[in-house]
């Protein structure tokens, strides 16, 4: 087929086009002029260009060549209205136009003028072609774009009718050149209006379609990012249970090994010998052993669901009581004390209790758990033997103090005055009757000390306070023995402990007194308190005759004293440091000393600031 | 001219007090218990009594708790004079209404007799303990 008819019926009517009989023969018989008439222009041009050489004189010839062109003018006439006829009745728009930012049309075929909703071919061709743009500046683009290129394919241009309605066209147009150098345009127009919007339609629906493939994408992806979290969950949880299952397995073994020490436990606390209660917050029994029974004489079982205090209380000081509230439910602190209780049969006896508060997690009182040791039977042997002690120290000291105020009467020349040897012997009785009055105390001391249950009473105690009255005891014998007491502890800070005043007076009176005794006449002895966590370190430094090395171990020792001591002061009884040394460990504290022969010593006294929290020491 | 009441069951402790007030001017009585320290202060009314506490018959506690509940005599001022030195006793003594206690083997003579004098001239009434 001849390639310009191909490409316009391509143009046309689209690539694959197919045609009623009738059409093809009509193409065909087109297309054959198209084929001839090349043909022939081409034998046309050639036998012009040959018979310009020639020259044209030969009129025959000439006449023929005439004729030729006459007939294939007319053949081509006859094609060009077949042509035409074919155009009229394309429904796709032809036109011939000007180049021009306006141009105007000079042809156009039915299909334009309507697609243009114009009245007739008349009214249209008025009309610029501009006007047919929605915006008319772009034809001017667009004829530039077509002078530029020659041709231009396809171009989708946004038109407006005449009438006003907006439709896109899909252009195809090719520039012209007429014999005498005009410039035209050739075009089709198509209108693609409904195809752009199916089109456009269809892209709307492309992309929505294309978010809905996003969003479930990504919700696809959420949820296969959620089941894998799930399935790490779930493994996670495959792993917890392994080990939980595991744990169960220790756990169990170890609560079987549990109740096996639980039942050990509770088998020896049964069968304590001392009564082990156990109560609720409020004081009311819930656990008992067998020495409840034994000591009050009220069966676990009697006592269960009682309150303790009710059970076997026995009157004791209002204050005793304040005391063991406060101790075990506000301080929540263990009590320890000797009290008084009643046995079911109404006799008292005498115990030593101990009740601790046991608290949750949160500091709250879930239980309270109280031992008591009946220490009727030791009372009442300490009972006797202080009678006996009392008795006999009493009996001991009343010759003596018979002695002492025979010798002391005589000493005061009453019963007249004695000569100097009289005088010298007796008060060389008298020295040594003074050494027989002190042994007889401190034994009594010392016994009273060994034996004893006695619990000693606590004291909140200033360590100044308690410097002083030490310094206003013992000034007067270091005044009489020429020494110095110097009191280092003066204007330190405030310094408190609880302990046994009565006790660490009695300890610190013996350091000081031994200083005072061991001491030379001018020297000074220094006394002071110092603070260690949780203790008061007091201490007496003297620059006395010291303690030998060799003997320095011995010092705590009953009657025991160093050989440099007898020497120097020949009528001490040995029971001093022994004394204190009991006393020290009444009330938890701790006696050490530093000392070198000839140079002096120190002696230091350790007690703890507070001792427990109940009103007593525990001396058991 | 004052009279004191010595009731005391040693006879040397007696003989020591007794020569010492005597020759500070006193007119001494003596009791040697408990019972006759009551006939004593009934007869003689004593400005002054030094009491022992451990004797026969009646002892120190007894002639103390008569002599406070009995109107007439209980502003004569009381010294006890003992060698029961524990604590119990003393606070004991003390309550019953003793102005004082001495613990005989732990104060020389001197002492107590200095204190007497000072109950007869009216001075020391202080109660204090001198154990």
């Amino acid at each position: 087929m001849h390639r310009i008819l191909e490409r316009q019926i391509k143009k046309l009517f689209g690539e694959n086009a197919t045609f009623p009989l009738k059409w093809k023969a009509f193409i065909t018989l087109v297309n054959d002029t198209y084929l001839r008439c090349d043909k022939k222009i081409k034998l046309l041009n050639e036998s012009l260009y040959l018979s310009s050489k020639k020259s044209l004189e030969g009129s025959r010839e000439f006449q023929e060549i005439k004729k030729e062109i006459e007939k294939s003018e007319g053949e081509k006439i006859e094609s060009f209205e077949k042509y035409q006829t074919l155009i009229n009745n394309l429904s796709i728009g032809v036109y011939r136009n000007t180049p021009g930012p306006q141009g105007h049309f000079l042809e156009a075929n039915p299909a334009i003028i309507s697609l243009f909703e114009a009245d007739s071919k008349e009214e249209f061709l008025k009309h610029n072609v501009s006007d047919l743009y929605q915006y008319p500046e772009k034809r001017a683009l667009f004829a530039k774009k077509l002078l530029k290129q020659g041709l231009v394919k396809d171009e989708e241009l946004e038109l407006i009718t005449l009438k006003g309605k907006k439709i896109t066209g899909s252009i195809t147009a090719v520039m012209k050149k007429d014999k005498e150098g005009n410039i035209y345009f050739d075009g089709t127009i198509e209108d693609i209006t409904e195809r752009k919007r199916m089109e456009e339609a269809l892209k709307n629906a492309n992309e929505k379609l294309e978010i809905r493939v996003k969003k479930r994408t990504k919700d696809l992806d959420k949820r296969i990012l959620e089941l894998e979290e799930v399935r790490k969950a779930m493994t996670n949880l495959l792993e917890d249970f392994e080990k939980k299952q595991n744990e169960l397995i220790e756990s169990e073994k170890r609560e079987e090994n549990a109740v096996k020490d639980l039942e050990k436990f509770k088998l020896a606390v049964d069968n304590a010998s001392d009564h082990i209660v156990i109560t609720d917050s409020e004081g009311v029994v819930i656990y008992g052993n067998k020495a409840v029974e034994k000591i009050t004489g009220y069966k676990p079982e009697e006592a269960i669901g009682k309150k303790s205090g009710v059970l076997w209380k026995s009157p004791m000081p209002l204050e005793y009581y304040q005391n063991f509230w406060n101790v075990i439910k506000i301080q929540k602190k263990t009590f320890t004390g000797e009290i008084q209780n009643k046995r079911k049969n109404g006799t008292i006896y005498t115990a030593i209790i101990s009740v601790s508060p046991v608290l949750d997690k949160n500091g709250e009182i879930i239980y309270f758990v109280g031992t008591e040791r009946d220490i009727t039977a030791e009372k009442e042997i300490e009972s006797v033997r202080k009678g006996f002690l009392s008795l006999a120290s009493h009996q001991l000291r009343t010759p003596l103090s018979g002695t002492k105020w025979l010798i002391e009467t005589m000493q005061r020349g009453v019963i007249g005055e004695l000569n100097t040897k009289q005088k010298e012997y007796i008060n060389k009785l008298y020295q040594i009757n003074e050494r027989m009055i002190r042994l007889v105390s401190d034994m009594l001391d010392v016994l009273l000390l060994e034996g004893g249950v006695t619990i000693f009473e606590k004291q909140k105690i200033s360590v100044s306070k308690l410097f002083e009255e030490l310094l206003s005891t013992m000034d007067p014998v270091s005044k009489n023995k020429s020494v110095i007491l110097q009191n280092n502890f003066k204007n330190k800070k405030t310094l408190f402990i609880t302990s046994n005043s009565q006790s660490l007076r009695n300890i610190l009176e013996c350091f000081v007194s031994n200083a005072i005794n061991y001491s030379k006449v001018g020297d000074e002895i220094v006394l002071d308190a110092k603070e260690k966590p949780g203790a008061v370190v007091f201490s007496v430094k003297d620059n006395g005759i010291g303690i030998p090395k060799d003997e320095q171990k011995r010092m705590f020792e009953r009657f025991y004293r160093a050989s440099n001591a007898k020497e120097y002061k020949p009528d001490g009884t040995g029971l001093g440091l022994y004394t204190a040394f009991l006393l020290a460990q009444k009330v938890n504290g701790k006696i050490t000393f530093e000392s070198e022969e000839n140079k002096g010593a120190t002696f230091y006294l350790q007690v703890p600031k507070e001792v427990g929290s109940s009103g007593k020491f525990n001396n058991n | 001219m004052n009279r004191v009441l010595i009731t005391e069951d040693e006879e040397f402790l007696v003989r020591a007090l007794k020569d010492n007030l005597e020759s500070e001017g006193c007119v001494i009585d003596v009791a040697l218990n408990g019972e006759e320290a009551i006939e004593q202060i009934r007869k003689q009314r004593p400005n002054l009594i030094l009491l022992d506490l451990l004797m026969p018959k009646r002892d120190g506690f007894y002639v103390l708790g008569e002599v406070r509940k009995n109107p007439e005599w209980k502003l004569i001022p009381i010294i006890v004079l003992s060698n029961l030195g524990g604590d119990a006793e003393i606070k004991k003594a003390l309550d019953m209404g003793a102005d004082d206690y001495f613990v005989k083997s732990q104060h020389p003579i001197e002492e107590v007799i200095e204190k007497v004098k000072d109950y007869l001239e009216g001075g020391s009434k202080a109660v204090k303990s001198n154990s």
